[in-house]
């Protein structure tokens, strides 16, 4: 049985999985890119991105579940780690990370957590603050990584596969590796396979790339709904 | 015959010594007003309520540190931590929680989740239900961690737990870099002392510390910040250091006071000291006898102790001017035989009255019996033994014989206007009869201790941040057995009694909410019926067709049922020992001492109790559950004590009328040196009553001292009733005694705390009516 903080710290990382990997998204505009891309090249674009809006629609399989669950959302990011998790099916749900606090809502209440209570889940969000700010160096530490570049498309544009496996503990007694898939520098789906092989999978579409917050816009998206579960 | 005097003197002299000696290496004030709590009716309230009063929930204390500046507030909480936390009076101390051990929490409870099941949940569409929530569950933010608990905990027992503790967390705290913080601003320090909050000796000095270290820490970031404090020790030393200054404050200006009338009685300087030796020797005793029976002596009683020079130097006072208005010359010994009698009738109706109080069940109240009967006796033994000893034969002076003639043709004025004395007597009466009836009556422990109003309000607020749970009001949950385990574990099933009638309390808006050790552990009997109720045969087959039903695997919770057949003891509070949790448990548990057995007591906190009647009654329909107020049940057994020291005094009485009248054989007599004490106490409190003020214990107290006196007053002058010259002296010594004692109590009138406010109050009062009432009385009835 893992420990509850391992175990939690999935749940996290699951959650938070999405937001610098699409932190990417905004920055790979010019479609008609023919280079190949890099591993540089895509941390760079992911360090300079500035806002990000996506649909999302993730499947949870698992053995436990002779069907997939499958939530459906919308995602915001705005630098430099403010992220917010909206689902609106199938029940409202909300998660927010800002300011080392990681902020849950839905029907069912509201719950908070203190990152710098719980040096595990930290380690997981700064993993992936790490992936935004392209730093290579403490990637490196974290993950094994693997670039595959596959050939283009009949768009002409280039695909990857970015296997990234833990290697300290205690991502490494739950997570087997995280596969993010793309075109040029835009994610396309993101897929995190557990120890024991029960596997999420989450394809984003309608990704704004250059999206701006106005001052409103923050406090709204960027905070948990009135009434728990209400979606934005 | 003059080196047996010399001889007998210096006796006397090393005896003061060496009680001198005594009371200065033994020398402990307390101001612990759990003295003053009765330990025999609600004893084990009142136990619980003592033991709390020296618990880790007094001995902690929060402090508060503030500013616009949240940066710098947390730095300045951090180093007023730094400087505290290696002082040696410090048990521990924490800024924040530290690193969360989840694993010990999980090592704790996963084994004993199937200890944690509501057995009336188990239906088939409990199952069900339980099946739609895992299913909700797995989809949220923690889904993945719920799968990894499912397999082995479909009805998400341990989960359900975990949720329970955040539920259950006090106040508004949160955490930011590893510090407590409320509302953003507030950055925590909380520590506990290793001793009592009322052990002044231990505490005077880390306040002032704590108040040196946040000046330090300020003046390094800025100088803006705010400290405040929650400290039970803050007002212990307040209390103390009001009631030390006041003690200080009175005896100062009550002995420069007394020195001035006596320099005017009796002129000589020699005579002045001589006056005082038996007080000082009788003070002395009493004090020694209190330290070595009890350890310490209460402030309070210390307070009362300074009221006895009223009536100790009565002895002597009515000694040296019988001996110096007496006719003839015959030696100090003589002038002592012959008011020897009045003395040892005054001096027992006093002991007689205050030795009552011995058979209460306040310890506070017994240390004062012990110390006014000790001190009394030995005053008296004094003036008798000691003081003839030393006394020259000096003759009165001009003023002392004027004064003397001056009372005695008083007197004589009075017994040829029997209507003055008369009217005198009647309108004592009548102050009484109208008085008496109007009494209010009111317990509120206040009376007792002066609270600082300012402190009060920033010990409120502060505790309003971190706790929200109201202060001094909880439930008590009583468990008793042979060892202390056993005791535990029956106060942890009554505990799960009073957790349903809270959570029906709550339910029905009689409470806002509370805090319960339920949340953290069970009682033996209810995880036994957990485990009982998971052990069904059929429920394995129902419960996969309920999850099955709602689209999982068959088969997924094999793991689980194989738990549920392993034998797991009942999760016990010493089973978190090692976890986060443990500390927060300790404040729930109190240990009792005393009896045969063990007793343990398990607290429940509640706030915004909306209805207390209704919750009381809930509450109290669990066997072996108390509703408890601390307030209130203080305020409960100062009632039953007032009106058991009433009883006491009216029974006093009875014996000191008994003795008096054993004196004088005669009815008239009799009464007259009795009755006046007895008027002048019942004028005395009608009087305070017509006035307005509430009456309490202490003023009660206060009556056995108006009537020690008054009684002395009436018992030396009936004494000398048929001795003109006697008499008169008498008469001045009564006089020469009220002044002396009006000195001492009027001063106590002014002081700050209630308790020796209330105490001269009726004291003066009563003391100058007996003054008047006395000599009218005898006059009337029984002069001759």
């Amino acid at each position: 049985m893992p420990c509850f903080n391992a175990s939690l710290s999935l749940a996290l990382m699951m959650c938070l999985l999405a937001s610098p990997v699409l932190a990417q998204a905004p920055v790979a505009a010019p479609a008609a890119q023919q280079v190949a891309p890099t591993l540089e090249t895509i941390l760079s674009r992911f360090a300079a991105m500035s806002g990000l809006s996506a649909k999302f629609r993730e499947e949870k399989r698992m053995a436990l579940l002779a069907a997939p669950l499958v939530n459906e959302g919308v995602l915001y990011f705005a630098p430099k780690a403010r992220l917010a998790r909206h689902i609106t099916a199938p029940a409202p749900a909300t998660v927010l990370i800002d300011e080392g606090m990681l902020r849950f809502a839905d029907a069912g209440g509201s719950e908070s957590l203190s990152l710098d209570q719980n040096p595990v889940v930290k380690l997981f969000v700064d993993s992936f603050v790490r992936i935004f700010a392209g730093d290579r160096a403490a990637l490196d530490r974290m993950y094994t990584m693997e670039l595959v570049v596959l050939p283009a498309g009949v768009d002409g544009v280039p695909r990857w596969t970015l296997k990234l496996r833990p290697r300290v503990a205690p991502m490494t007694h739950v997570i087997d590796r995280l596969e993010l898939t793309g075109r040029d520098v835009v994610l396309e789906t993101m897929t995190v396979v557990e120890v024991g092989g029960d596997a999420t999978v989450t394809t984003f579409s309608e990704v704004d790339t250059s999206r701006r917050f106005t001052p409103e816009e923050l406090t709204k998206l960027f905070s948990l709904p009135p009434r728990a579960g209400q979606p934005r | 015959m003059a080196q047996r005097r010399g001889i007998s003197a210096a006796i006397g002299f090393v005896l003061l010594a060496v009680l001198a000696a005594v009371c200065w290496q033994r020398m402990a004030v307390t101001t612990d007003i759990t003295h003053f709590l009765a330990d025999e009716t609600d004893a084990k309230l009142a136990g619980i309520s003592r033991q709390l009063a020296q618990s880790e929930l007094t001995r902690t204390m929060i402090l508060d540190v503030s500013g616009e500046d949240a940066e710098a507030a947390r730095a300045a909480a951090r180093d007023l931590a730094a400087a505290l936390s290696d002082r040696p009076e410090v048990a521990w101390l924490r800024t924040g929680p530290g690193a969360f051990d989840g694993e010990a929490i999980h090592r704790v409870y996963f084994p004993h989740r199937t200890q944690l099941a509501e057995p009336g949940e188990l239906t088939d569409e409990g199952l069900r239900a339980a099946a739609r929530g895992l299913k909700i569950e797995l989809g949220r933010m923690t889904g993945a961690f719920i799968k990894k608990v499912a397999p082995a905990d479909p009805l998400l027992l341990y989960v359900g737990q975990l949720r329970a503790f955040e539920s259950a967390r006090a106040g508004g705290l949160t955490i930011e870099d590893g510090q407590f913080v409320v509302d953003g601003q507030h950055a925590l320090v909380m520590l506990a002392t290793r001793r009592s909050p009322f052990d002044a000796a231990a505490q005077a000095p880390l306040q002032l510390a704590i108040g040196e270290a946040f000046a330090a820490a300020n003046a390094s970031h800025g100088g803006e910040l705010v400290l405040e404090r929650s400290a039970v020790a803050r007002f212990a030393l307040s209390a103390e250091a009001e009631m030390r200054a006041d003690i200080s404050r009175i005896s100062t200006i009550s002995l420069v006071g007394l020195l001035v009338l006596f320099v005017a009685v009796f002129r000589k300087p020699a005579l002045m000291v001589l006056l005082i030796l038996p007080l000082l020797l009788g003070v002395a005793a009493a004090l020694a006898a209190c330290l070595i029976i009890f350890g310490s002596v209460h402030g309070l009683t210390l307070a009362f102790g300074a009221t006895l020079i009223g009536v100790c130097i009565d002895y002597s006072v009515h000694l040296i001017n019988h001996h110096m208005l007496a006719p003839r010359r015959s030696g100090a010994e003589v002038s002592a035989r012959r008011v020897a009698a009045g003395l040892w009738l005054g001096a027992l109706t006093t002991i007689a009255g205050f030795a009552g109080l011995a058979w209460t069940s306040f310890p506070g109240l017994r240390e004062i019996a012990v110390f006014a009967s000790v001190g009394v006796l030995v005053a008296v033994l004094a003036t008798r033994y000691w003081l003839p000893t030393m006394l020259p034969d000096v003759a009165a002076g001009r003023l002392q014989r004027a004064l003397a003639d001056g009372v005695a043709r008083v007197a004589t004025g009075i017994e040829r206007r029997r209507g003055l004395a008369v009217g005198l007597v009647v309108a004592a009466v009548a102050v009484a009869a109208i008085g008496l009836p109007r009494i209010r009556w009111t317990d509120d422990i206040k009376l007792l201790t002066v609270i600082d109003p300012g402190m009060l309000a920033e010990d409120e607020r502060v505790r309003e941040r971190v706790a929200r749970m109201d202060g001094g009001r909880f439930i008590v949950a009583l468990g008793s057995g042979d060892d202390v385990a056993a005791a535990e574990a029956a106060a942890l099933d009554v505990n799960d009694g009073v957790f349903a009638a809270l959570s029906a309390a709550q339910a029905a808006g009689e409470l806002g909410g509370f805090r319960s050790l339920h949340t953290f552990v069970r009682g033996p009997s209810e995880q036994a019926r957990s485990v009982a109720a998971l052990r069904d045969p059929g429920l394995p087959a129902r419960l996969d067709a309920a999850f099955v039903a709602e689209g999982f695997n068959q088969g997924s919770f094999a793991a689980f049922f194989e738990d549920v057949k392993r034998e797991v003891a009942a999760l016990r509070i010493a089973d978190l020992d090692g976890t986060p949790l443990a500390e927060v448990v300790r404040s729930f548990r109190v240990e009792l001492a005393g009896g045969s057995g063990s007793t343990v007591a398990v607290l429940s906190f509640v706030r915004g109790v909306a209805d207390v009647e209704a919750v009381r009654g809930r509450v109290e329909a669990v066997a072996g559950a108390h509703y408890f107020d601390q307030a209130a049940t203080m305020a409960a057994a100062y009632g039953r004590y007032r009106e058991r020291t009433l009883e006491l005094v009216v029974l006093g009485l009875l014996g000191v009328f008994g003795m008096v009248w054993l004196r004088y054989r005669r009815f008239a007599v009799a009464v007259a040196a009795f009755a006046p004490a007895v008027l002048a106490a019942g004028a005395s409190l009608g009087a305070l009553a017509l006035v307005g003020l509430d009456i309490g214990l202490l003023h009660v107290v206060a009556l056995l001292l108006v009537l020690s006196m008054g009684v002395d007053y009436g018992v030396f002058l009936a004494e000398t009733r048929g001795e003109p010259d006697g008499f008169a002296a008498t008469v001045l010594s009564v006089l020469i005694a009220c002044l002396s004692t009006v000195l001492a109590f009027g001063l106590l009138a002014m002081s700050a705390s209630p308790a020796l406010r209330a105490i001269g109050l009726t004291v003066g009062l009563g003391v100058l009516l007996s003054l008047v009432l006395a000599p009218a009385a005898l006059l009337i009835g029984g002069r001759r």
